[in-house]
């Protein structure tokens, strides 16, 4: 009971407090579809096919594209999916760290609980990943739709390996569509969970520019150490021959998330709150 | 009804901020703590909430040890130096959000809450429309509106006028003589004199008198 209270109090406050961020998402997240529908049509009229709103998906979160070993200077910064990256991790980024030093001292002191109000953050945080992801799902549908992209679950072939960064096509369906909806939602949770991990023990910018770093090699190394290559169609195995692969990246991620919850459950448990001076 | 303070140490980044602390505070007592700046008056008051973990000692209250058998105290309301609350709703809205964590304190016990302290309940400002001294008042309000066991108030005067010290005074009589521990933090001598059955001067993270 005192748990959902929590998480309600969370989400609730969360999404008020982040209004103007999750605004900003919004507009970033229809501007990458704008330049999207954009480079889809000039494809489409190139190679004489029809679009997908599923090329539209890949186009927004199919990843960037992938770099062979030895031949860096292919590489160019992919700025489109490191902004809408960063944007989320600027929502998350404040909010746990900002509530334990204001009004979420009081909650949590009501709640006379440490742990119950760390899961409570957690939950918040996994909620506002979906909800940014699901928004991410709606603006792309809704400008291809808007756009005349067929409305369709398959790929086109053509397309995405013209602008979607994808090399090749060599996996099954569901495959595609579990690293355009699911793996980069998986990685997003993941890398959001370590953030407020980071963010507690050092401090908000510390773990946004950790966080941004790691985005940042994924898109240079395709390594299964910088696990957000998980996230990438365009770094999977089933487009670009490389090892990264979906089940095990669903394994690292399980395995990263558990370890950043609990890494903050327990430094929370002896934490020292020390709640900023009074401007009186 | 007590609160117990056994050898308390803390150190923060190699300095210690409370040195060997102890001492004992009984229900239907005002017990207060007086020095200067950096004392360590506000760093009692947080181990004594739970805020901060004690490097080396104890805290037990009513037999029961804080960090070991309680990570907060049961029944506490407090005061923080920064009392913070939400932006965007009313004075009473935000008591009620408090309040309704633990549950168990109704819309009148709230409204009675803010009335003490001189804030009107049916005022529909949001809480950043409140001036400094309405904000002091809502923070009050949050530390004795759900009837705890200890009250823990840091620096309760800072930006209330003449009628609003009035209010407070007022307000810890009555949690005095209604068995309650209340601690207080005040800069002002004087009023902590009028204030406080028990005064507990500090310096350097000691106590160095009572």
């Amino acid at each position: 009971m005192l748990e959902s209270k929590l998480i309600m109090y969370d989400i609730k406050n969360g999404f008020i407090s982040n209004r103007i961020k999750i605004l900003f998402f919004i507009l970033v997240i229809c501007v990458i579809n704008i330049i999207g529908v954009n480079s889809i049509h000039r494809s489409e009229e190139m190679y004489g096919v029809s679009a997908t709103i599923m090329d539209q998906m890949c186009f927004v979160l199919g990843g960037p594209p992938y770099i062979p070993k030895g031949m860096f200077e292919l590489y160019t910064i992919p700025l489109l999916w490191l902004i809408q990256n960063a944007m989320i991790a600027y929502i998350i980024g404040y909010y746990a760290t900002n509530d334990v030093a204001g009004y979420g001292v009081q909650i949590l002191m009501r709640s006379g609980d440490r742990e119950r109000w760390w899961l409570s953050k957690c939950v918040w945080n996994g909620v506002t990943v979906v909800v940014l992801h699901l928004w991410m799902y709606i603006i792309t549908a809704v400008v291809a739709v808007t756009g005349h992209e067929k409305i369709s679950f398959s790929l086109t072939t053509k397309i995405v390996t013209d602008v979607c960064n994808i090399g090749s096509m060599e996996g099954k369906m569901y495959e595609y569509a579990i690293c355009i909806f699911l793996m980069p939602l998986i990685v997003s949770i993941t890398i959001s969970a370590l953030q407020m991990t980071v963010a507690l023990i050092t401090s908000p910018i510390i773990a946004f520019l950790t966080v941004e770093s790691v985005m940042l090699l994924s898109t240079m190394f395709s390594n299964r150490i910088l696990f957000p290559n998980y996230g990438m169609l365009s770094h999977n195995m089933i487009t670009c021959g490389s090892d990264i692969n979906i089940w095990e990246g669903i394994a690292v991620c399980g395995i990263i998330y558990i370890v950043s919850i609990v890494m903050g459950l327990v430094y929370f448990s002896g934490m020292n709150i020390i709640i900023k001076e009074r401007q009186i | 009804m007590y609160i117990e303070l056994k050898d308390v140490c803390k150190e923060i980044k190699n300095t210690a901020v409370l040195t060997d602390i102890s001492l004992r505070m009984e229900g239907g007592k005002v017990y207060g703590f007086r020095g200067k700046n950096g004392c360590g008056k506000t760093m009692i008051m947080r181990v004594i909430s739970g805020l901060i973990r004690p490097t080396s000692g104890e805290v037990i209250i009513d037999n029961r040890t804080m960090w070991k058998d309680m990570t907060f105290p049961e029944s506490i309301g407090i005061l923080l130096e920064n009392p913070s609350f939400l932006d965007g709703y009313t004075g009473f809205d935000n008591l009620k959000i408090l309040a309704s964590i633990k549950g168990g304190t109704d819309d009148i016990q709230i409204k009675d809450a803010m009335k003490k302290t001189g804030l009107n309940p049916d005022d529909n400002r949001k809480y950043k429309k409140y001036s400094l001294g309405m904000k002091q008042k809502l923070g009050i309000a949050a530390a004795f509106m759900e009837n705890p066991d200890i009250v823990i108030l840091d620096e309760p005067l800072n930006a209330l006028d003449k009628e609003g010290v009035d209010n407070v005074r007022a307000i810890i009589n009555e949690l005095k003589h209604g068995g309650k521990i209340t601690i207080i933090a005040c800069h002002d001598a004087e009023e902590m004199e009028l204030l406080a059955d028990t005064i507990f001067e500090m310096e350097n993270g000691k106590i160095v008198g009572k």
